[in-house]
């Protein structure tokens, strides 16, 4: 059997980044890159205290916030 | 305007809220101010550049239908408006538009004043000169000969400089970030800064030649969406869908799975743009399997946005920014579980060289890419110009009128050259029968097209008025929280 | 940590790209490089060269490919657009000009197909001179239009209802070249054809 260079070039490199991306997978496992406590942090990154969880942005099309607008204004 | 804007405002509710609370909204402002030249300018010229792209794209497209029009004009050929049309809506609206976002959202991300902030007056500059410079040498015959490829070099490396500028300042912004996370939205940009400066010049240096050079132009044709326009794309839904309905992504960790997996398969799909060409077997098939294997990251992304969406779908009546960004992120499965699709043999035999092609491409730039940068306009501009859209109803009409202009001409493109696609397989039926079969959905695609060209201009109006302050004073949530007598004393005249 | 975590993501992704590289661009440019021109195709002669310069300029190719299609794959050959295309026939063409649309029919052997310069003249000047229904664009601009035509000059012959009064137009430069470029496109002399994935010298 005799393989084209180009063909055992191409299986050396796909080794060579195959086991670089498995090391690299098993170092991350190893530690714990996929905890739920890393993730979580992550996915609350948008939030924080004064835009948190639970409130919407952006409803332009309501009347709603005109009219709380409104009040905010006499009261201050 | 920015070193106007760097003093923090008062906040007259402070005492109602905690201590926290009022840092948190004073560091975003503090942050969002100091992006805010540059995101206005890369946004203000991207839409520039839509309105220019578009009316092009109309007049190619009235082309088809009346061939005669503008016939004694050489600039306005088809064969010149059609490259005209693509590479300024790409590197003019899409790329500056998604510069735009890009430049906000990372300094959002990194909870970090924009570093290096004064590149991206140069980038805007270079940027801008080399589409204007690009269009000018394509609509007078310069044209490099390739597709997506045809601004002469020049200008293209006006552009390469001005994007190593922008993503210059964004990697700076993400070295002196203040947060220990990344958020998905920002694995995206970061790869694409590396990405795309790559493909960039690798495919303009015109090293090869014959059909290498044609398997360069679609390997290059292909992933100047994958590793510029889709993560644009992505970034985007992956922070303003949680972000406008307030609860985090469905799954963070499917995000992490798509990501990699998109990195890994996305890169390898061009030379389906050449089935059934001349080119090595092997070569088409390597990435056939790969469009096929883009059903793995699709559907991570698909199953986090739309899970996110899906018990939330009331807020599509009241947040513009959550309707367009929805409707892109449902194309954006659509387009690419079609295009998995498309790139298989057999279904290839009969949408390659048709007009199913041009209906699958504005899919995805038009209905994802496109309807997700406006969303985010529409989420930022307040933020930036300190003044709400003036009216909520031309924004209503600009969704609206651009969902039906997309979905005609969609519908139209996919129904005629799928049909265009089964006649050409027919020896039985002469070429002029086939042509004369496809002209009545032309026509439906430049009716989709006209919709659209409005709808542009209706959105860039109401650009121009925020901007500008212009137009009835409103107080809409962007501005909620903000004190409304200190905006007063600011902008009254 | 996190510089080893930031480290591994730009590695990974500098990674993918260049791995899509070599084996979408690299590794084929290596294969097909030793390839040699096959004996009936012959360099572009100048006024050829210019004509395709022509060609791109106006943008024939958003319409028109120059690939034809292997048997079983569509109908090509059944429409008389050639044999199948192998890539030897594009080693001198810089830019490639492969195409993606038919819009309007392939071109790879249009210079066999329709042989008469006349037509492809009149065909550029209107293409709905000869080809009723056509949606392809007129180059009039190409073209000039003179008071009495010289002795070298190519009339093209209008219908009425297009031809200027009191003038003839004929076929200029750019006309010329661009119609010597079609006619030049003869892709029919015979190659290596085989399995189609065997492109390489052995």
């Amino acid at each position: 059997m005799s393989l084209p260079f180009a063909a055992i070039i191409v299986i050396i490199i796909a080794l060579v980044a195959g086991a670089l991306a498995l090391s690299a997978f098993i170092w991350a496992i190893r530690t714990k890159q996929f905890s739920i406590e890393q993730l979580n942090r992550g996915a609350l990154l948008i939030f924080d205290d004064d835009e948190p969880v639970g409130t919407p942005q952006d409803m332009v099309f309501t009347d709603n916030s005109t009219h709380g607008k409104k009040e905010d204004e006499k009261a201050g | 305007m920015a070193k106007k804007k760097t003093k923090k405002p008062a906040d007259p509710h402070g005492e109602f809220r905690g201590q926290r609370t009022e840092a948190d909204q004073e560091r975003r402002i503090v942050i969002d101010d100091a992006a805010r030249t540059p995101t206005v300018l890369y946004l203000g010229s991207g839409i520039f550049w839509l309105l220019v792209g578009s009316l092009f794209g109309i007049v190619a497209s009235l082309k088809f239908n009346l061939p005669d029009w503008l016939g004694s004009s050489a600039a306005l050929t088809f064969g010149r408006i059609r490259p005209a049309h693509l590479n300024t809506v790409m590197y003019g609206w899409a790329s500056l538009a998604g510069a735009g976002m890009i430049v906000w959202l990372t300094a959002r991300l990194c909870r970090i004043q924009l570093q290096l902030a004064w590149v991206h007056y140069l980038a805007v500059i270079l940027w801008n000169l080399g589409v204007l410079a690009g269009t000018v040498a394509i609509l007078a015959g310069y044209n490099q000969g390739m597709e997506w490829l045809e601004f002469p070099r020049f200008a293209g490396a006006m552009i390469a400089v001005g994007f190593l500028l922008f993503a210059a300042s964004i990697i700076q912004t993400f070295r002196k970030r203040n947060v220990d996370h990344l958020y998905v939205s920002l694995w995206y940009i970061l790869a694409s800064m590396i990405w795309f400066p790559f493909l960039y010049v690798v495919a303009n240096l015109g090293i090869y030649q014959g059909v290498i050079q044609a398997a360069m132009n679609w390997w290059y044709g292909h992933n100047a969406l994958a590793t510029w326009f889709t993560p644009i794309g992505l970034a985007g839904a992956y922070y303003f869908i949680p972000k406008v309905i307030g609860r985090p992504i469905y799954s963070y960790y499917l995000g992490l799975l798509g990501f990699w997996a998109f990195a890994l398969f996305y890169n390898w799909n061009g030379i389906h743009h050449l089935v059934g060409g001349p080119l090595p077997t092997w070569l088409v098939t390597v990435s056939i399997v790969a469009s096929v294997m883009m059903v793995v990251p699709v559907m991570a992304v698909a199953v986090n946005h739309h899970l996110t969406t899906v018990n939330h779908f009331r807020m599509l009546k009241f947040s513009p920014t959550l309707r367009f960004v929805v409707i892109g992120s449902m194309c954006y499965t659509a387009v690419s579980v079609q295009g998995s699709l498309e790139s298989i043999r057999s279904f290839q035999e009969v949408a390659h060289f048709t007009h199913y092609t041009i209906g699958h491409a504005h899919l995805g730039v038009y209905a994802f890419l496109s309807m997700i940068l406006f969303g985010a306009i529409y989420y930022i501009m307040p933020r930036l110009a300190r003044w709400e859209w003036p009216y909520p109803g031309l924004i209503k009409a600009h969704f609206w009128m651009s969902t039906a202009g997309i979905g005609i001409y969609v519908i139209a493109l996919t129904i005629g050259g799928w049909f265009q696609g089964v006649q050409l397989n027919d020896p039985a039926i002469p070429f002029m029968d086939v042509v004369e079969y496809t002209k009545i959905y032309l026509w439906a695609r430049s009716i989709g097209g006209a919709l659209m060209v409005v709808s542009h201009f209706i959105f860039a109006f109401q650009f121009v008025m925020i901007i500008k302050h212009a137009g009835p004073r409103r107080f809409a949530p962007a501005l909620f929280r903000e004190s409304a007598p200190m905006q007063r004393e600011e902008r009254e005249p | 940590m996190m510089f080893i975590r930031s480290f591994l993501f730009f590695f990974g992704v500098l990674a993918t790209v260049l791995l899509g590289w070599a084996a979408l661009v690299g590794v084929p440019d290596f294969m097909v490089s030793e390839i040699q021109p096959p004996e009936g195709l012959q360099r572009y002669t100048e006024e050829q060269r210019y004509g395709r310069s022509v060609y791109i300029r106006e943008g024939c190719m958003y319409c028109h490919s120059q690939q034809v299609r292997p048997e079983g794959f569509g109908v090509d050959q059944e429409r008389f657009w050639g044999r199948p295309s192998v890539p030897a026939d594009y080693v001198f063409d810089k830019p490639h000009l492969l195409g993606t649309m038919r819009t309007g029919p392939d071109l790879m052997n249009i210079g066999v197909r329709q042989s008469s310069e006349d037509w492809h003249l009149a065909h550029l000047y209107n293409p709905r001179i000869v080809v009723p229904g056509s949606i392809m664009p007129p180059f009039p601009w190409l073209f000039e239009e003179k008071l009495s035509a010289g002795p070298n000059d190519k009339v093209i012959t209008l219908p009425d209802s297009l031809a200027p009064k009191g003038k003839v137009v004929v076929a200029g430069r750019d006309a010329n070249a661009l119609t010597v470029y079609l006619l030049s496109l003869d892709r029919s002399y015979p190659v290596a054809q085989g399995k189609p994935d065997t492109t390489e010298k052995k």
